[in-house]
C-alpha cells in the first residue's frame, strides 16, 4: 500500500513537471477550442443575423469568468476547479452543489461531444455514397436517426473501455492536436475574410434578419457553450510547473484567442453564407463553412471535418476523465460515497466512476436523439444550465474568499478593485469587474431558465436528485448535511504551494498567517517555519 | 495589486516565432476587412472587426518586440 502511494506520488510529481507554458495553453485549447465546432451552427440558427452580437455579449461575460478562474487557479493550483473553490469558500454543501453542476456538465460533455464528433464523421458519408437521411426511423411518437445514434453510442462505449483499461491523456497529443486545430481555425477565419467574405451579406442579415428578442435571448444564452471548458485551466493547474507564473499567462492568452475566434467565425460565416445554411448544417457547421472558401474549400472542408471529429472526440474524453476525477475528489472530501472513488487494483483506474457516469452519458445521448432534429439543441441546453450554475458559485466563492482567506497570495488578481477598510483595520479588495461578471453570469443563467424548455426542468431535477443523495449519504455516515466537517485549509494550502514548488508564495503565505496570529494575540503554529 | 514581472525568455522558441507571425498576419487581415467593408458596405460591425484585428495584432507585435529586446539584453549581459 505504502509502495503504491509512493509510486502514485512520484507519478504526480512527474506529471506536474510535464506541463509547460505551451502545454498548458494547448491543453486548454483542445478543450475550449472544440466548443465552436458545436456552437456555431446552434447559435447562428437561433440568433440568425444577430449571431455576432450574441457571441460578443456572451464572450464578454466569458472573459470576466475567465479572469475569475485565472485568479482562483493561480492562487489554489489544485485539480477540482469550481467544486474545490466552492468547498473552500462556501463549505461542504455548496462544494457538493457546485460539484453536482460540474458533474452534469462533464456528463453532458460526453454525450454532446460524442454526438458532435460523429456529426463531423457523417460529413464524409456522401463521399462514400451514403445518405444520412435514409436512416431516419420512427418508433412510436419518436423519430430519430438510427445510424447517427448508433455511431454515438459506439463512440461512448469505446471511450469508456479505453478509460477503464487505463489511458492517460497525453499532454503531447493535446499539444499537437491543439496547435493544428488553432492553425486550422485561424486559417478558415483569415482566408474566409480575404477570399469569400461579403460585407453586404453580413449587413443585409444584420438589418433584415435580426431575430425577435426571445430568439436572440435564446441564442445569447446558447453562445456561452462556445466558451465552456475553463475548468481545464484549473484541472491542468495541479500538473503545471510553477502554476502561479504560468497560469495567468496561458489562461489570459487562451481566453482572448477563443473570444476572437468565436466572434470571428460568426462574423465571417454570416458574410459568406446565409444563416439558414448554418441552421441546416448544425452537425458540421465549421466543415460546411470551410468547404465554401474559394480555391481551398475542396480540401479545407474535409480537413476541417476530420479535425472537428478528432478534437471533439478528445473533448468527449475530457468529459469521461473530468467526471471520474471530480467524483474522486468529492469522495476524498466526503461529499460522495467512497464507492465512486474506488480504484481498480489491477488497472489503477476509477472504474466505478467511469462506468456509472459514462452510462448516464449514453442515456442522455439516446434521450436527446429521441427529440428528433433537436438532438444537439437539447444537450446544449443542459450544458448551458450546468455551466452557468457552476460559474455563479465560482464567482460567489471568489468574492467570499477575498474576505475569508485574504492570506493566500494571489499571483493574479482581477483588475479594478475597490479597497474597503474594515472596522478591524484589515483591508479587503472588492473586485468591481468580478461583481460585473457575476451579474453577467446570473443574467445568462436567467436567460437559460426563461428560454430553454428542457434545461429549466432537467437541470434543477439533476441538482435536486443530487441533494437528496447527498443528504442520505451524509446522514448515514454521521456527517452534517448543511454544515461542514472540519478542514485544515491552512495546512492543505501549505502542501499545495510546496508541491507546486511556489516557495516564494509559500513564504508570503506563512508570513501573512503569522502576522494575523500576532494581531489576534495567539501563538502561531507557522512561526518556527518563517 | 501585486503583479509578477514575466522573466525575459531564455531562448527563442518555435512558439515565439509562431506568435510573432500570427500577430504580423493580423494587421493586414484587419486592413483587408476594413477596406472591403468601406468599399462595399460600410457598417459598424465590419469596421469594429477590422479595427479589432489591427489593434490586437499591433498589441501582440508590441509585446513580441519588448520580449525580443529583453531577450537580446539578457543575451548580451550573459556574454559579458
Amino acid at each position: 500500500m505504502a509502495r503504491e502511494q509512493r509510486k502514485a506520488t512520484a507519478e504526480k510529481v512527474e506529471l506536474r513537471r510535464d506541463v509547460t507554458v505551451w502545454g498548458s495553453y494547448t491543453w486548454g485549447y483542445a478543450d475550449v477550442g472544440a466548443d465552436i465546432y458545436v456552437a456555431l451552427g446552434l447559435v447562428i440558427g437561433a440568433a440568425q443575423g444577430g449571431a455576432p452580437l450574441a457571441f460578443a455579449l456572451a464572450g464578454l461575460v466569458y472573459i470576466l469568468i475567465g479572469l475569475a478562474f485565472t485568479e482562483l487557479a493561480s492562487a489554489y493550483p489544485v485539480a477540482g476547479g469550481g467544486h474545490y473553490y466552492s468547498l473552500r469558500g462556501l463549505g461542504d454543501f455548496f462544494g457538493f452543489l457546485s460539484g453536482t453542476a460540474l458533474l452534469l456538465d462533464y456528463t453532458i460533455d460526453i454525450a454532446l461531444f460524442a454526438v458532435a464528433s460523429t456529426g463531423y464523421v457523417n460529413f464524409f458519408l456522401p463521399y462514400v455514397g451514403i445518405n444520412l437521411a435514409d436512416f431516419v426511423v420512427a418508433l412510436g411518437p419518436f423519430t430519430f436517426n438510427a445510424l447517427w445514434m448508433g455511431e454515438t453510442v459506439l463512440l461512448i462505449v469505446v471511450l469508456l473501455v479505453l478509460n477503464v483499461r487505463g489511458i492517460k491523456e497525453s499532454s503531447w497529443v493535446n499539444e499537437v492536436i491543439g496547435a493544428v486545430d488553432l492553425i486550422m481555425e485561424m486559417s478558415i477565419v483569415a482566408f474566409g475574410f480575404i477570399l469569400a467574405w461579403r460585407p453586404e451579406l453580413l449587413v443585409q442579415q444584420w438589418l433584415h434578419e435580426f431575430p425577435t428578442p426571445d430568439k436572440f435571448l435564446y441564442g445569447f444564452s446558447l453562445a456561452i457553450i462556445s466558451f465552456v471548458g475553463l475548468e481545464s485551466i484549473s484541472q491542468a493547474a495541479q500538473e503545471t510547473r510553477r502554476p502561479a507564473t504560468v497560469i495567468p499567462r496561458t489562461s489570459i492568452a487562451l481566453i482572448f484567442t477563443v473570444f476572437i475566434l468565436a466572434v470571428g467565425f460568426s462574423t465571417v460565416g454570416l458574410g459568406i453564407l446565409p444563416w439558414q445554411d448554418f441552421a441546416a448544417h448544425e452537425a458540421d457547421p465549421i466543415a460546411y463553412l470551410a468547404s465554401h472558401i474559394p480555391y481551398l474549400g475542396v480540401l479545407a472542408g474535409p480537413f476541417a471535418a476530420f479535425l472537428g471529429a478528432t478534437i471533439l472526440f478528445i473533448s468527449a474524453n475530457t468529459g469521461v476523465m473530468g467526471d471520474s476525477r471530480l467524483v474522486f475528489s468529492m469522495s476524498h472530501f466526503r461529499l460522495a460515497s467512497k464507492w465512486f472513488g474506488h480504484v481498480d487494483p489491477k488497472r489503477r483506474t476509477p472504474k466505478n466512476a467511469i462506468l456509472s457516469f459514462g452510462s448516464v452519458g449514453i442515456v442522455l445521448a439516446v434521450v436527446a436523439f429521441l427529440t428528433g432534429e433537436f438532438v444537439l439543441d437539447t444537450l446544449a441546453n443542459l450544458y448551458a444550465f450546468g455551466a452557468t450554475f457552476g460559474y455563479i458559485l465560482v464567482y460567489i466563492s471568489l468574492l467570499w474568499l477575498r474576505f475569508k482567506d485574504p492570506y493566500t497570495p494571489r499571483p493574479y488578481k482581477i483588475p479594478l478593485n475597490w479597497k474597503w477598510k474594515r472596522k478591524d483595520g484589515t483591508t479587503v479588495l472588492i473586485p468591481i469587474l468580478g461583481t460585473l461578471g457575476l451579474l453577467g453570469v446570473v443574467s445568462i443563467f436567467v436567460a437559460v431558465l426563461i428560454t430553454h424548455d428542457i434545461a429549466r426542468i432537467a437541470g434543477p431535477a439533476w441538482l435536486i436528485i443530487g441533494v437528496i443523495y447527498y443528504a442520505i449519504f451524509r446522514k448515514r455516515n454521521g456527517l452534517p448535511v448543511w454544515g461542514s466537517v472540519p478542514h485544515d485549509w491552512e495546512k492543505e494550502q501549505v502542501e499545495v504551494l510546496t508541491n507546486a514548488e511556489e516557495y516564494e508564495l509559500l513564504e508570503q503565505y506563512k508570513q501573512a498567517l503569522v502576522k494575523r496570529d500576532h494581531q489576534q494575540g495567539v501563538p502561531s503554529r507557522w512561526e518556527e517555519e518563517v | 495589486m501585486r503583479r509578477r514581472t514575466v522573466p525575459p525568455p531564455e531562448r527563442l522558441t518555435l512558439a515565439d516565432v509562431a506568435h510573432f507571425v500570427l500577430a504580423l498576419l493580423m494587421v493586414p487581415l484587419g486592413v483587408v476587412v476594413l477596406v472591403r467593408t468601406w468599399q462595399v458596405a460600410p457598417n459598424a460591425l465590419g469596421i469594429l472587426v477590422g479595427l479589432a484585428f489591427i489593434g490586437f495584432g499591433v498589441y501582440r507585435l508590441g509585446q513580441a518586440v519588448i520580449r525580443y529586446i529583453a531577450y537580446r539584453q539578457k543575451k548580451g549581459g550573459n556574454v559579458q
